[in-house]
């Protein structure tokens, strides 16, 4: 083993081999595809968004003043007579936070006297 | 395609809750009609009883609402100016005074005409039960929640 200690190594690599290494490699890599992106106009995604908001806005103000025009329900015979200049879905509000007052005041009362 | 339909269905379920929640509206004559039957079966009253006392006890709730109402509307539109004056914060906090003093004379008064209907004994009883069904249907018991609204 030991004469065989000066022999030459018989394994040779071409010249520059290793410098050149890198730009062969990427010299053999395939082309890289340009993947174009579709470029969509502002205005166009806007648009959308502004049409389906337009849309709901008009359905809930068409909503809201069919409900305005049906108000009085079957069987409501609640006499508004005295208050002409008012609305009875008004007064109707105004009764439902009177009563309401009320009943806080009653809890409260309740609570204070331990009842 | 698929995605848009969805975002416009829940644009337009938001829309119809929040167009019906700002309509809702509350039924007095129900709501006299329940309190009624409430008080009928809580106070024990008889047929004679009810026919006398309730049209007395809903008059007493809706003379109380025309005075609160009308000071309420008064105090609506002051709150709605955009600079007041001492003379409309005088007009809000004596208005208060007003109202309760208007109030209790009321209900003086109707006390007097419910004595010639029922007994100190049930009046009492009365009182108890306005209120347990106030708290009950204004969720006033402590608990949170919406209150009886349709």
């Amino acid at each position: 083993m030991l004469e065989n200690k000066n022999k030459k190594n018989p394994f040779t690599v071409p010249e520059n081999y290793f410098q050149n290494f890198n730009a062969e490699i990427m010299n053999n890599l395939p082309e890289k595809e340009v993947k174009k992106s579709k470029t969509m106009p502002l205005w166009k995604t806007v648009s959308r968004w502004v049409a389906v908001a337009a849309a709901v806005t008009g359905m809930a103000f068409v909503g809201m003043h069919y409900m305005d025009n049906n108000t009085q329900q079957p069987g409501t015979t609640a006499d508004y007579s005295g208050y002409a200049s008012e609305d009875s879905s008004t007064l109707e509000n105004d009764y439902y936070l009177f009563l309401e007052e009320d009943a806080t005041r009653m809890a409260y009362r309740d609570a204070i006297f331990n009842e | 395609m698929k995605h848009r339909l969805l975002s416009f269905l829940i644009m337009l379920v938001c829309t119809v809750t929040f167009v019906s929640a700002q309509n809702r509206h509350f039924d007095v004559d129900d709501f006299k009609k329940k309190k009624a039957e409430y008080i009928i079966k809580e106070v024990g009253l008889t047929d004679a009883e009810a026919k006398a006392f309730i049209p007395l006890s809903n008059e007493l709730l809706d003379k109380r609402f025309e005075i609160n109402h009308n000071i309420r509307s008064k105090n609506r539109e002051i709150r709605e100016k955009q600079t007041r004056t001492d003379a409309d914060y005088t007009h809000m906090i004596e208005s208060s005074f007003d109202l309760r003093e208007k109030e209790l004379q009321l209900e003086k008064e109707y006390y007097q005409k419910f004595r010639k209907v029922l007994s100190p004994e049930k009046i009492y009883k009365f009182q108890r039960a306005e209120s347990k069904f106030m708290k009950e249907t204004f969720n006033k018991n402590g608990q949170k929640g919406k209150p009886g609204r349709k």
